[in-house]
């Protein structure tokens, strides 16, 4: 990642900023003109109903050894064998540099700090 | 041959560890009991390990250790929330960041290093968040088929799931997708009213009947948009935590206006009709979707979990409406109940585990009873080695009269007996006891024991069999999940408060409701506990001698702890909150301690401060 020409700001990591600004985003003007990142925020007055029909309804035995093995070494590929089949293909474009921040963080969060009082725990 | 699974939450709030043995219910606990942080989020290893010693097995024994959520779904959500949001979103997406790719993801390791084994599948299998929380709330129930509802705030991507179970299957069929989700919506209204998200829901919904609806329209014309089959979008102009820190923004504070409410000034009149209105708006959607989820399932049972199935006001509406014959709320709706729904789904769909319904008819959550078990050797070695005094007594009727007599003559009692509760209710293993009749209960016990607000209403424990002689209820509710009038016969007229014209609530609180005012809400309502002589015998045993020294089958039931500490867990914690209360008398097992026998205390803790504010 590139950090030239970034203004650091306060208390956000300076390698979480420059991805930000410089993959993420761009990316989420590219992918804007196509069409919406999450196409159901806004209120559809056409729309009989809001449910979203699942179309795999119930787990299967494969399912529970799909979720990823939520390893670092293995992190590239969860996330490709993710985002690679499914609409979101393009999202590949971020894994190596995502893999870059996952080496960065690896455990160094402060389990102790509450992220906000007065947030929801969303994340 | 055994099929053992270890079901793990954890990382967003009420982390817990839950151990399934051939589709039975082993152990359940949740790690705050153990390391005394509310709402724990962290990594369960103190109920993981409680787990696996209950169970007598080894890590390496396990065959399958399952957790309750998706962690890359989860990055999934927060990668696109911030190229949606755009680059208003930074510090948000620096926060999650540094929360999921510092520790929240490597779940593997975690386990790992915690337990140094993935069991025999050597493996971690994954389910998905609503998967677990309507596993959690079908397989235990009892009933053979059933309709499923699950709400909360949000688990990934989905806050809403509609779905069927039946026998060992289960099916999430529909879904209501972030950022549209009533417990958001429920928790931008606690924030605003000045409460903590997360754990403020409560008083939000306690301080509902001390207001007005006046804010309905509003929040319905302007905040949410309901179709005519229940389901919902929220309107985001008016919410800031899609790329903000905060709940709210300032489109929603001019809509009502004024800023939040500070956290621990007054509340007015204003935060009780909010209140009110927004607990109205969330009762008839939890209606709604019920009647979509009987519409869609045709099912005559539901079965209910998710954070939002923890509003039993709600719950209790939903009852009253008799659109399924038969209701069941899983006690531990939220994460924490995660592990338990996430280690009986790979029981049932991993392993093909029979699933078997409870021939009486009950459920299979036995009591919820789950939690770790003192015995009374290890209370008496405690108590023996700090030289504190007590009396021991092993006649079970004379325990139960004795503690009977105390609480007659108005004492206020800790009792812990038994295995610990898994979920957020006191269920008469780690709860505090009190006299209903005595017009002094609650605000003793508000104010001078559980030091929090004085509005915050208390809950009775009544009998089984008595149930229906106090309370207008048609139903068991052994997990203190359904709200239930007081029988009218029993209330006394309200006094006129019409001149009360702003933000006087002492003036509500103190009226006297009824012949059992300590547990008679404002509204004339209570939260109600059912108690079977088959959970609990020592509980029941306290009541019924309660109930031939007094002539009334209830106790008031609270949990045992101190705003803003989690439920105490062991003896030490239970001595360690009584001697810090105004409490009168502790019973720990068969052994009775009086406050006024006990060496003087000295507190080494500034636990005041320690125990963050709810």
């Amino acid at each position: 990642m590139n950090s030239t020409n970034i203004k650091q700001k306060n208390n956000i990591h300076p390698k979480i900023q420059t991805f930000f600004e410089q993959e993420l985003l761009p990316l989420a003007i590219e992918l804007k003109q196509q069409r919406d990142i999450i196409p159901w925020v806004s209120l559809d007055a056409d729309a009989d109903s809001y449910f979203k029909k699942r179309r795999k309804t119930s787990m299967s035995k494969d399912d529970f050894e799909k979720g990823g093995h939520s390893t670092l070494e293995n992190f590239a590929a969860d996330l490709a064998a993710f985002w690679g089949n499914s609409d979101d293909s393009i999202l590949c474009e971020l894994i190596p540099s995502l893999t870059e921040l996952a080496n960065d963080l690896y455990f160094v969060e402060d389990q102790s700090e509450d992220l906000s009082p007065y947030i929801y725990v969303m994340f | 041959m055994s099929n053992i699974v270890l079901g793990i939450s954890g990382f967003y709030h009420d982390s817990a560890a839950v151990i399934v043995k051939n589709g039975e219910i082993v152990a359940a606990a949740q790690e705050e009991r153990y390391t005394r942080k509310k709402h724990d989020p962290r990594f369960p290893h103190n109920a993981i390990n409680y787990c696996l010693e209950e169970a007598f097995i080894e890590a390496n024994e396990i065959d399958a250790i399952v957790f309750y959520d998706s962690p890359i779904k989860t990055f999934d959500r927060i990668l696109k929330n911030s190229m949606h949001t755009g680059a208003n979103s930074l510090e948000q997406f620096d926060k999650a960041t540094k929360s999921l790719l510092g520790s929240k993801m490597w779940v593997q390791d975690h386990v790992k290093k915690s337990i140094g084994s993935l069991g025999k599948t050597d493996k971690l299998l994954f389910t998905e968040h609503h998967m677990s929380h309507a596993a959690s709330a079908f397989y235990p129930s009892p009933y053979e088929k059933a309709a499923i509802l699950t709400i909360d705030g949000v688990g990934e991507w989905a806050t809403t799931a509609i779905g069927y179970g039946n026998g060992n299957n289960l099916e999430l069929l529909q879904e209501i997708h972030y950022p549209h989700s009533l417990g958001l919506l429920y928790s931008a209204f606690t924030y605003y009213c000045g409460f903590k998200v997360n754990s403020g829901e409560y008083k939000l919904m306690g301080l509902a009947p001390f207001g007005k609806p006046i804010y309905y329209d509003i929040i319905k014309n302007n905040l949410i948009d309901i179709k005519s089959d229940g389901s919902f979008r929220l309107n985001m102009e008016y919410f800031g935590y899609m790329e903000k820190m905060s709940m709210t923004n300032d489109k929603f504070h001019d809509l009502f206006d004024g800023l939040p409410r500070e956290p621990e000034s007054t509340i007015t009149l204003k935060e009780m009709n909010i209140a009110a209105s927004i607990q109205l708006i969330i009762e008839e959607r939890i209606i709604d979707l019920a009647h979509y989820a009987k519409k869609v399932t045709g099912s005559h049972n539901l079965v209910l979990a998710g954070g939002v199935a923890l509003n039993c006001v709600a719950n209790g509406k939903l009852q009253q409406q008799n659109i399924f014959d038969n209701i069941w709320v899983q006690p531990a709706a939220g994460d924490a109940g995660g592990a338990l729904g996430a280690a009986l789904l790979v029981s049932h769909k991993y392993f093909n585990i029979p699933r078997e319904i409870n021939k009486s008819k009950r459920d299979n959550q036995k009591g919820s009873f789950l939690g770790v078990q003192y015995s009374t050797i290890e209370v008496k070695a405690y108590l023996d080695r700090n030289n504190y005094k007590y009396e021991c007594i092993d006649d079970k009727e004379k325990l139960s009269i004795t503690i009977a007599d105390l609480l007659a003559s108005g004492k206020i009692v800790g009792y812990m007996s038994g295995r610990m509760e898994f979920g957020p209710r006191s269920l008469g293993a780690r709860s505090i006891l009190g006299d209903p009749r005595n017009k002094k209960t609650q605000s003793i016990m508000n104010l001078k024991i559980k030091y929090r607000e004085s509005f915050r209403p208390f809950a009775p424990s009544v009998l089984q069999e008595d149930a229906g002689d106090y309370f207008e209820i048609n139903c068991e509710s052994p997990y203190m999940l359904h709200v239930a009038p007081v029988k009218a016969n029993r209330c006394n007229a309200p006094d006129s408060l019409d001149h009360v014209k702003n933000d006087d609530m002492l003036k509500k609180i103190n009226q006297i409701r009824s012949d059992i005012p300590a547990i008679t809400h404002v509204d004339y309502s209570a939260r109600v506990q059912t108690v079977h002589k088959d959970d609990k015998v020592d509980f029941y045993d306290v009541i019924k001698a309660f109930k031939q020294k007094t002539g009334y089958s209830l106790l008031v039931n609270t949990s045992f702890n101190v705003r803003g500490e989690p439920i105490v867990c062991s003896p030490k914690d239970s001595y360690t909150c009584f001697m810090r209360t105004e409490m009168d008398i502790l019973v720990l097992e068969n052994c009775i301690l009086y406050k006024e026998q006990q060496p003087e205390y000295k507190d080494n803790e500034n636990w005041k401060e320690d125990y963050e504010l709810d």
